[in-house]
């Protein structure tokens, strides 16, 4: 183990590896405080720029974005009361009040350290849980366990889909279908191909990707521009950390440690993602802070239990995705996708094939978070220039990246067609409310469910499949929480409460 | 209660299924294929039965409430990002991704509204700065531009 965390230091200690997180980390916070823009739109961007890049450096990169850019979405949240992303929503409600109270520096300050304290406590966990989750997977990861555990990452797809569960399970559906077409990937026979030379490999993740999330943005971006009108931001020069004094006040550690946990084992289960997450530590800490009674008024504990439970979710969600292979949420969908483009394929198998990588991976996030201090400083001070920034040219240099990065993986101009394709069906799928989340998840996921369901089928032999079943009782246990969460949200009484308040749909 | 939007978009999701069934049920012979292994139509056709079942769940479920007002203000204005885009995607394949780009940048810039003296330069300049990146600094292979090969 000490061999494999001393090779993890070496990989990081490559100047363009370090040179790709800082940038990452600066980028991710521009793109974050931007509204409307968001992580996966960030990631997106950078995906062309990691393909010629070594494992290590894309990595870095990505991992920087990642976890900066669900930061960058605060400071728009403090300054603009727009939030950047959907999970900054509760850090809007207390720190635009204090901004607009004259405390700009002071919530930014809160905003900051609380994100980074979130996101070291999650990387902890991510440290001890990761490796954990990948030994108990080794010893059970017979293909009926990783059927019922795929089974339970495509049950989120409900709880992504708050409004009309219908709507998620179609997008859901859709997604998974249009990973089957083109070769059948253990016989290589040809499906739902229909007499199409250039469908034959199938549809590529990164026309998928790229239409659900920039291109679609795009469109909604200028649909947007009509309904309208562009907010303005508090003029902030700078922040002013919190200092001790200030966390000792009581229950703001007890708060943040709460909140820190709660991001994190809600960003592990699949499907609740960080704006799930944030709502219910925000709920909580004001029920349970003793300044609960001035929570939306600009009160520091609640900037404290929205800030470190977003944070938190970006080491738990990566739980699951490395130890499993199983994405929670779309942007973990898109690493995944990025790291299989690298020849890393996450799962059961990486710990003990990649050890190098999955520590570097570790290394490389708690660098990111402490990162954000000195990013915040470079953003705020620049606020008011980033967001001034002409939108057609940001938006021009959105198109061109994206369609950069779908012609690349495979020099075919059809990909590039079809991702425009697939990006005005995002489009007014968007705009008529079906999340577009699941189809991604979905389409991630599909391959695996039908080769493990193979794998099933020719371990039976024509034998029964309930008592096959039966002879594997965590898999059984996986099927029934996979079916709980896929029928809950379907009983949850007017769940959509916390996230309407919000006006953003859920990416 | 259901309206005729919902009834209408589950329609078209129910053909789209049906369409897809029938070309699903159609013969496939399994060549190379472990005789006890999933026929490969078996799990399109699970995922079709369930899409059907979905269709007709969100055609008589819950009304949508999705509004069409803002989309009819911006319909123009989205139809010309889309032909802008359209345009570049074939730009890209004939004059290689300098001119497309610089094209592509200027048009776009145009359908923004973002005209002032600074147009051509900032178009100028982000098309250079994406072509050094891509084709210089990454050495990734690019169309080129269709008259290079004339001479």
């Amino acid at each position: 183990m000490l061999n494999d965390i001393l090779h993890a230091f070496g990989t990081i200690a490559d100047p363009m590896c370090l040179s790709m997180l800082v940038f990452g980390v600066i980028f991710g916070t521009v793109i974050g405080a931007l509204p409307g823009l968001g992580t996966a739109v960030a990631i997106t961007i950078c995906i062309p720029f990691t393909l010629k890049m070594g494992s290590g450096p894309a990595i870095a990169l990505l991992l920087g974005v990642y976890a900066s850019s669900i930061y960058g979405g605060s400071i728009s949240a403090v300054l603009l009361n727009t939030p950047g992303t959907p999970q900054s929503a509760c850090t809007g409600m207390e720190g635009y009040p204090m901004a607009r109270a004259g405390k700009a520096r002071e919530a930014l300050g809160w905003v900051t350290m609380s994100s980074v304290m979130g996101g070291l406590i999650s990387c902890a966990v991510l440290v001890v849980a990761a490796p954990s989750l990948a030994a108990l997977s080794v010893k059970y990861g017979g293909p009926l366990e990783i059927c019922a555990l795929i089974c339970m990452g495509l049950a989120c797809i409900t709880s992504l889909s708050e409004g009309s569960h219908v709507k998620g399970i179609l997008m859901g559906v859709a997604g998974l279908f249009l990973a089957t077409i083109g070769n059948d990937p253990q016989t290589g026979e040809m499906r739902f191909t229909f007499g199409s030379q250039n469908l034959i490999s199938g549809i590529d993740l990164m026309p998928v990707v790229v239409g659900v999330f920039p291109l679609a943005e795009l469109f909604f971006r200028v649909y947007e521009s009509f309904a309208q009108k562009a907010p303005k931001a508090i003029q902030c020069s700078g922040m002013k950390l919190p200092s001790w004094s200030d966390w000792k006040v009581k229950g703001r550690i007890t708060n943040l440690l709460r909140s820190s946990l709660m991001g994190c084992g809600l960003g592990i289960l699949p499907g609740t993602g960080a704006t799930a997450a944030t709502f219910i530590a925000y709920s909580s800490a004001k029920r349970i802070s003793p300044n609960g009674k001035n929570f939306g008024k600009g009160e520091p504990d609640g900037l404290i239990a929205a800030e470190s439970s977003t944070n938190a979710v970006s080491g738990g969600a990566l739980v699951p995705t490395l130890a499993m292979g199983i994405p929670g949420e779309p942007v973990m969908a898109l690493m995944l996708a990025t790291l299989t483009l690298h020849g890393i394929t996450p799962g059961v198998r990486l710990m003990a094939d990649n050890p190098d990588i999955v520590y570097a991976t570790f290394i490389l996030l708690i660098m990111a978070n402490l990162s954000l201090i000195p990013a915040a400083w470079f953003c705020i001070r620049g606020f008011g220039k980033i967001i001034a920034f002409p939108t057609a040219i940001l938006l021009g240099l959105i198109v061109i990246c994206s369609l950069i990065g779908v012609y690349l993986p495979r020099g075919n101009m059809f990909d590039v067609w079809m991702t425009l394709a697939i990006g005005v069906v995002a489009f007014f799928m968007r705009i008529t409310s079906f999340p577009v989340a699941p189809l991604l998840i979905g389409y991630v996921l599909s391959n695996q469910l039908e080769y493990r369901m193979s794998q099933v089928c020719i371990y039976l032999g024509g034998g029964s499949l309930l008592d096959y079943t039966l002879d594997h009782p965590v898999a059984i246990a996986l099927f029934v929480v996979a079916i709980i969460l896929l029928v809950l949200p379907f009983f949850r009484k007017d769940s959509s409460d916390w996230e309407c308040r919000t006006d953003i749909d859920v990416m | 209660m259901a309206n005729r939007g919902n009834i209408l978009l589950g329609g078209i999701f129910l053909a789209i299924g049906l369409i897809l069934l029938k070309v699903a049920y159609e013969p496939h012979e399994m060549l190379f294929a472990d005789p006890n292994a999933l026929h490969i139509m078996t799990y399109p056709k699970i995922l079709i039965y369930i899409w059907i079942i979905g269709s007709v769940f969100y055609a008589f479920g819950k009304k949508d409430c999705s509004t069409w007002d803002d989309f009819k203000k911006s319909k123009f204005q989205l139809l010309k990002v889309l032909l802008c885009i359209a345009f570049y995607a074939i730009t890209f394949e004939y004059l290689g991704l300098f001119i497309s780009t610089l094209l592509f940048l200027l048009v776009f810039f145009w359908v923004m509204n973002y005209r002032n003296r600074l147009t051509v330069p900032v178009a100028l300049l982000c098309a250079s700065i994406t072509w050094i990146s891509f084709e210089k600094l990454l050495g990734i292979p690019m169309p080129r531009p269709f008259f290079l090969d004339l001479f």
